[in-house]
């Protein structure tokens, strides 16, 4: 039987890592391309990251669920999530982190996501570059 | 006296034997149709009938979505439907990497010609696809998409969707593939018969406060499946000349093979299609519990 050695998995797991960065990145460049406009790869893969660890922080264990929080980071704004809109669908004790992730994205929530673009403070990011100097 | 039934509103044509009553809460719509125009009202994702205000299309596919399936980007006025969305965000999620063999490897690959003797014969397809077959009018009448291992129990959390739990991979409800069983949740149907077993399958782990791996699932489901064939469907293999004794033999056979035959295609579609690991560990979703903990124990772990 093949034995994969710890370390051997380390690598692939590095690997995979890198290579979802890259999607969620793809992923925002196709659907919010203004925010990420004049911003380098690496910043923008750094400001994923902080995103994704956002998203750990308050208990987000579903991947997509994170890279959806981490991606309206960029559409809505680096702060969205302090929003009293935002912030009570993402403290309801009611449901698993993931699904209020997820809450955010039904229609019926009427998230006022212009107005929330409208006062976003992209001042926020300099926080994760000083985080994640490359 | 006879009651005379109304006309449908909608279509001014058929009688209005139907009641459409909106699925929200504290909606109180409600509208006598006829059954064609009942399926105007139901969201093909869910099934459910809601009113006009608790409805809309999806951008993508100018499906019917209701205000529970219905999702919805920030700076994108699309509205999706859960499916659509899904596909849309498929590529956020992190494949986990599986070390195991091939699944060639593992199970012998059965003959899928044993499908055709069956009366009805079995019948693979995503749940997606037997929506849209339902859509389309081309869904056989009074069947139902049987999950070979129920959807709540990737489900993290209540509800039919949202985040799926560890190790499943790329599953949703509508990439399943799951198989036409007879009717719905009624007593004596294939569909209830086959219900009734995961949930007593589910109800023994959580009382037990255990998780199944899906390859567990599996093997529960090939035998669960194999009584099912025997007690719903008539086999139609050549029997000519044999005894009652010998009939019996043969059947059971083909029933085993059959089963075995659809726990291949549903394993190889979990591992190759959806990228889920065979040794994921399933919620008990159908009985209401509860998702397994990141890290599951020995003592919580099914032992079949």
């Amino acid at each position: 039987m093949m034995v994969i050695r710890s370390a051997q998995m380390a690598i692939f797991g590095k690997a995979a890592t890198a290579r979802h960065l890259r999607s969620i990145l793809e992923f925002v460049r196709k659907n919010y391309p203004a925010p990420v406009a004049g911003v380098s790869g690496e910043e923008a893969l750094a400001r994923i990251r902080w995103g994704l660890q956002l998203a750990r922080k308050r208990g987000v264990t579903d991947s997509r669920a994170a890279a959806l929080f981490a991606s309206t980071l960029f559409a809505a704004g680096p702060t969205f999530y302090t929003h009293p809109a935002c912030r009570r669908l993402l403290s309801d004790p009611r449901f698993h982190p993931n699904d209020r992730v997820f809450s955010l994205f039904l229609p019926a929530a009427e998230i006022p996501w212009e107005t929330i673009q409208a006062s976003r403070d992209d001042s926020a990011w300099q926080t994760v570059e000083a985080d994640f100097q490359p | 006296m006879m009651a005379v039934v109304p006309k449908c509103p909608i279509c001014k044509v058929d009688d209005a034997t139907e009641e459409m009553e909106c699925n929200v809460s504290g909606c109180a719509a409600v509208e006598q149709v006829c059954p064609v125009c009942l399926s105007k009202f139901q969201c093909e994702v869910c099934e459910f009938a809601y009113c006009d205000t608790h409805r809309t299309k999806c951008s993508v596919c100018s499906g019917v979505t209701c205000a529970y399936c219905a999702r919805k980007l920030p700076a994108d006025s699309r509205i999706f439907d859960l499916n659509c969305f899904d596909i849309a965000t498929s590529s956020l999620i992190e494949t986990d990497i599986i070390a195991s063999c091939p699944l060639v490897s593992t199970l012998p690959e059965p003959d899928d010609s044993i499908f055709d003797d069956f009366d009805p014969p079995i019948e693979m397809i995503t749940y997606s696809q037997s929506k849209t077959a339902a859509k389309r009018g081309v869904r056989p009448h009074n069947v139902q998409a049987e999950h070979f291992v129920p959807n709540s129990c990737f489900i993290v959390g209540t509800g039919r969707t949202g985040a799926v739990v560890k190790g499943s991979g790329l599953y949703s409800e509508g990439k399943a593939l799951t198989y036409w069983v007879d009717d719905d949740q009624k007593a004596g149907t294939e569909h209830k018969f086959l219900t009734d077993l995961e949930r007593a399958f589910c109800q023994e782990c959580e009382s037990k406060g255990q998780y199944p791996t899906l390859k567990q699932w599996l093997d529960f489901m090939q035998h669960a499946t194999s009584q099912s064939i025997l007690n719903h469907r008539d086999y139609t293999g050549d029997t000519t000349g044999m005894s009652d004794e010998e009939i019996a033999n043969v059947t059971l056979k083909a029933a085993n093979e059959a089963a075995f035959a659809v726990r291949y295609q549903m394993q190889e579609h979990f591992v190759n299609v959806l990228k889920a690991n065979l040794s994921a560990y399933l919620g008990n979703g159908i009985v209401g519990g509860l998702a397994p903990p990141k890290k599951v124990s020995k003592a919580e772990r099914y032992d079949l």
